[in-house]
């Protein structure tokens, strides 16, 4: 059988990328930023394996020291990109950095399901889908904010942006550790208990400036 | 121990976020302030990584752990409101800031010299490493925060507010290199206590000190 990894990728992105034509231009940022963010998980889990055989397979050490630096600066890369060349906007930057953490999580989803097809529930889909796709998606967002200070603040933007990664780092290898310990019920509960406040905050900002 | 010095340093840094978040984050408020809170943020996330590793761990890994992030994050973020904004308001870069500028070193300069002890003492290995990459990021911050401690204030008393809160990060900076001289020789345990007391009161009073000397720009 070939790599199911690449199997995933492929049959996600393809039915993804044929719907793109068909959508407005927001909606379109959207769908390739989600795109990004599956192209990068499949890199990073190349990256990862390798790592991983370099550190003789620890994989407690490897996923809360090693992978939340790789994933999270692997991420970053398509909102970089778009900030330099396209906008810096943040009420853009911020929806399309959730886009790219949710991407990831999709294709990361679905490889651990293809591996552990025989023990998988719903609720591990449950856990999987509220636990790692807003982990993703809220560390994107984190560094997606420091990075729309690219072109307004430069000083602000090359050490903001690299405290707001090294706190995303973080905020991923907490829940990490926290999820292959027996703690594991408050690891899938940190991002949700995240997420709400985060979205009462944006959205109060927004009733504001309207 | 260590699990529950390093959990007081969570609540303690929790208490400061969740202060700064209540009193600058409901209305606008200065970018610069955010940052500060954001400091403190990222301080607490990294005592708290520090405290699951312990308690899931049963210790600290040797050498470089994610929670060494939360030192090099909080001084990125206090090092970026003071280069990124506070800096460029209180010097202008002229000749009558020279002296200022090159006495400042002296924190750099100490911060260094106590990481180079640490080196030479212990060698340069899987942990002496790391915390120079800490001590890197601390050395950066507190140039930056000793100037502002001592440069004339031309800004009409902008600096001057914020002395006491420029003091404190000081303090602190020296704390987090004492930590680490505590932990990297065989110091009896009550000085640890100790440095650990003094952490957690900095982070608590942190943000309530900013938040004293910012009322006064409005004053």
């Amino acid at each position: 059988m070939d790599n199911l990894t690449y199997i995933s990728f492929i049959a996600i992105t393809v039915s993804l990328a044929l719907m793109l034509p068909l959508m407005e231009k927001k909606q379109r940022r959207l769908v390739v930023f989600m795109i990004a963010g599956i192209f990068s998980c499949l890199f990073v889990s190349e990256l990862n394996n390798i790592l991983l055989g370099a550190f003789r397979g620890d994989i407690f050490f490897v996923t809360t020291t090693i992978t939340p630096i790789t994933e999270e600066i692997v991420k970053m890369l398509p909102i970089l990109f778009f900030a330099i060349m396209v906008s810096d906007d943040r009420s853009t930057l911020i929806p399309n950095s959730f886009a790219v953490g949710v991407g990831f999580a999709l294709l990361e989803n679905v490889v651990i399901l293809t591996q552990n097809v025989e023990n998988v529930t719903i609720l591990w889909a449950l856990v999987r889908g509220f636990g790692s796709g807003l982990v993703h998606g809220i560390c994107t967002v984190m560094v997606g904010w420091g990075i729309s200070y690219i072109k307004k603040r430069r000083k602000f933007f090359y050490c903001g942006t690299f405290a707001l990664l090294s706190a995303a780092i973080i905020y991923h290898a907490i829940y990490n550790l926290l999820v292959q310990s027996q703690y594991q019920y408050v690891g899938i509960l940190l991002p949700t208990i995240t997420y709400i406040p985060i979205i009462l905050f944006l959205r109060k900002n927004k009733m504001k400036a309207k | 121990m260590y699990l529950y010095l390093s959990l007081a340093l969570t609540i303690c840094a929790g208490i400061g976020f969740g202060y700064g978040l209540y009193r600058f984050f409901r209305d606008e408020s200065a970018l610069y302030v955010r940052m500060i809170v954001f400091a403190v943020g990222c301080a607490m996330l990294g005592r708290l990584f520090e405290t699951l590793l312990i308690l899931v761990n049963g210790g600290l890994t040797n050498g470089f752990h994610v929670g060494m992030l939360g030192i090099i994050g909080c001084f990125m973020f206090l090092f970026s409101a003071n280069f990124g904004q506070m800096d460029s308001i209180v010097d202008d870069g002229s000749k009558k800031f020279l002296k200022t500028r090159l006495i400042s070193f002296a924190a750099p300069l100490v911060i260094a010299a106590i990481w180079v002890f640490i080196a030479v003492t212990k060698g340069l290995n899987e942990t002496t490493i790391p915390l120079g990459v800490e001590a890197l990021f601390i050395a950066q911050a507190s140039y930056f925060h000793l100037k502002h401690l001592i440069i004339e204030d031309v800004s009409f008393g902008l600096i001057k507010a914020i002395r006491s809160y420029n003091l404190l990060s000081l303090v602190y900076a020296v704390l987090c290199m004492t930590e680490m001289l505590v932990k990297s020789f065989n110091i009896p345990v009550f000085v640890i206590v100790i440095v650990n007391v003094l952490q957690c009161v900095v982070l608590l009073v942190f943000v309530p000190v900013l938040e004293r000397g910012v009322k006064k720009w409005t004053t």
